[in-house]
């Protein structure tokens, strides 16, 4: 038997019970409190008809509810599905209808919430009187569902090229993996660390960062529920004194336009950075304005976390590092050959740790989970010496803000705009990052001009995140499109690097 | 020709930047202490771009803080004649 919940939550309470694992704001957390608190969830879900093998969505905050409910559910044998608590309504339809859940816990009343409490059995929201009375009534004993380290225990939801998301379910022992191998072997993560991620939980690089690996190892981990400005994360490091931080490159570039001069952050031993690649020009300010060296690497939702990573005193700026031990790399041409050296190819990679399938999509499984445990990144890289470089993607995805971009989705969401015809998203580079841009073609009556332009990104900013919004519209009158009628998305591109 | 800090106060104005916080906008403090966020810096970027015919795409991030730091970047990189 392997419940990943509760096999790390005991193995912390007895080490080292009265130790704080989570600061939030003025609240604590310490791991006796966490597992009792997980079982005490865990029983409540047991109270209200759910069964283990049922899901429920957690759409929350980081803060110290999100993790209890995360762990209370595995322990009870209930899958957690963690998602942004900033969906659109339309997103939360699907996932709630995609992946079979029966409950959710929230932490506001809001529209979203509504769509899923409208078609589940149970809606729950943190910090109301029928949670803290469920919570009151329920034993903090709890036997844990004898699951197997191969079982699924939670479920992440990643964004489809078509705009559609996609379940991916992990395993009990994906959590431990992510850990002992990148956790240990790169940041030689231990007891004493204090770890900070501007990385939210429910995207799998901000779930290990603030879970699994403070867990993992005994760390603490800080919290902050909001989106934090520039500000706030200098003053959170102040004031928290995390030895560790995660982000993602473009909160490093806001960062660095915060400050004048260099900044001694002294608690500080190490600065992390995936999502998305970063440029060697932010390395090299953040390293001269802090002292500190951003170790940069590659992750991806399907492998929980990274897989090739810089080392600590060996960084190479521009390049996304060499293996983390327990996984392996490959570069490959399209027929699945290995790429000569020094050639772009896919990145296949391997490791316990990858999801053996997609929720509901075997048509996208095949494509990516290979045969004998490869997994097909999506990404083209060049190798050298060992050293990864990422040189694009196979698709026509792309990654701003760490979040992965599908154009389908965005010009699904332009074409309801009353006035675009047509349009088309692709990407650009913009002070080193890539950021969403599109081409329109205004609808009879509709001037192509500023006005227009700030219409469109204020209506898109309303139904999707930020970072999906172009930041730059090109009003044309007509659009590049194949003899079937498709849009060629790569003279769009060259387009934009031609200027 | 050389630009000042007032051509790119009008450019934040066209891009959507509420006109009052532009106003009261300092030229030497960075803008992200000023009230602008991430949603705000790429399109000043890109319109600042397209105003000056400048290239911002491979720019480091760090030149482009504050209002006197694009003045000097664009009249630097601004095509001569």
């Amino acid at each position: 038997m392997y419940n990943v919940a509760h096999e790390l939550l005991h193995r912390q309470t007895i080490a080292r019970g009265d130790k704080i694992a989570i600061y939030c704001g003025r609240e604590t957390i310490t791991y006796r409190q966490l597992q009792e608190e997980a079982n005490r969830f865990g029983n409540v879900l047991k109270a209200i008809g759910l069964k283990p093998g049922d899901k429920i969505i957690l759409s929350l905050p980081d803060c110290p509810d999100t993790v209890v409910a995360f762990l209370g559910s595995i322990i009870y044998g209930v899958w957690p599905v963690l998602v942004s608590p900033d969906l659109s309504e339309s997103t939360y339809a699907f996932i709630v209808e995609d992946s079979g859940a029966v409950a959710v816990l929230t932490s506001t009343d809001s529209a979203a919430a509504m769509v899923c409490s409208a078609s589940l059995r149970k809606s729950l929201c943190i910090q109301t009187p029928e949670m803290e009375t469920l919570r009151r009534e329920a034993s903090s004993k709890l036997d844990p569902w004898p699951s197997r380290e191969d079982d699924i225990a939670f479920m992440l939801y990643s964004s489809g090229s078509t705009g559609t998301p996609k379940g991916v379910p992990h395993r009990h022992r994906d959590i431990p993996f992510t850990a002992d191998t990148y956790a240990a072997e790169v940041l030689n993560l231990t007891a004493s660390d204090i770890c900070f991620s501007a990385s939210k939980l429910f995207f799998a690089y901000g779930l290990g960062n603030s879970l699994s690996f403070p867990l993992r190892f005994g760390a603490s981990v800080i919290l902050y529920p909001s989106k934090p400005t520039p500000s706030d994360i200098f003053a959170i490091i102040a004031a928290c004194h995390p030895t560790i931080f995660f982000a993602v490159p473009t909160v490093y570039n806001m960062l660095l336009k915060s400050i004048d001069d260099t900044v001694s952050m002294p608690s500080l031993r190490l600065c992390v950075s995936a999502g998305e690649a970063l440029p060697a020009s932010t390395w090299r300010e953040w390293m001269r304005l802090t002292g500190l060296e951003i170790i940069d690497g590659v992750g991806s939702t399907e492998a929980l976390h990274i897989f090739i990573s810089n080392r600590p005193g060996r960084v190479r700026p521009g390049t996304s590092g060499t293996v983390v031990s327990g996984y392996e790399a490959r570069i490959v041409d399209s027929a699945g050959s290995s790429a000569p050296p020094g050639e772009p190819g896919h990145l296949l990679i391997r490791g316990k740790s990858t999801a053996p399938f997609y929720w509901n999509r075997p048509d996208k499984t095949s494509e990516t989970m290979l045969e004998d445990g490869w997994l097909e990144t999506g990404d083209i890289y060049t190798v050298s010496d060992g050293c990864f470089t990422f040189q694009g993607r196979s698709d026509d995805m792309f990654k701003s803000g760490g979040h992965w971009v599908s154009p389908a989705l965005v010009e699904q969401v332009m074409r309801e705009h009353p006035a675009v015809t047509e349009c088309a998203v692709t990407q650009r580079m913009l002070e080193g990052l890539v950021k969403a841009m599109a081409f329109a073609i205004p609808a009879a009556g509709y001037q192509g001009d500023i006005t227009l332009f700030r219409d469109i990104r204020a209506f898109i900013l309303q139904r999707l995140p930020d970072y999906m919004c172009p930041v730059q519209i090109e009003f044309c009158t007509e659009l590049p499109k194949t003899e079937t009628g498709k849009i060629q998305r790569f003279k769009l591109r060259e387009k934009t690097l031609d200027g | 020709m050389t630009i000042t800090g007032n051509d790119i106060t009008a450019i934040m104005k066209t891009v959507g930047i509420d006109p009052k916080t532009v106003d009261a906008l300092k030229m030497d403090i960075p803008l992200v202490h000023q009230g602008l966020d991430s949603i705000d810096m790429p399109v000043i970027a890109v319109a600042v771009e397209k105003k000056f015919g400048i290239d911002l795409s491979e720019a480091n991030a760090t030149q482009l803080k504050t209002i006197d730091d694009f003045v000097t970047f664009v009249n630097k990189m601004m095509p001569k004649g």
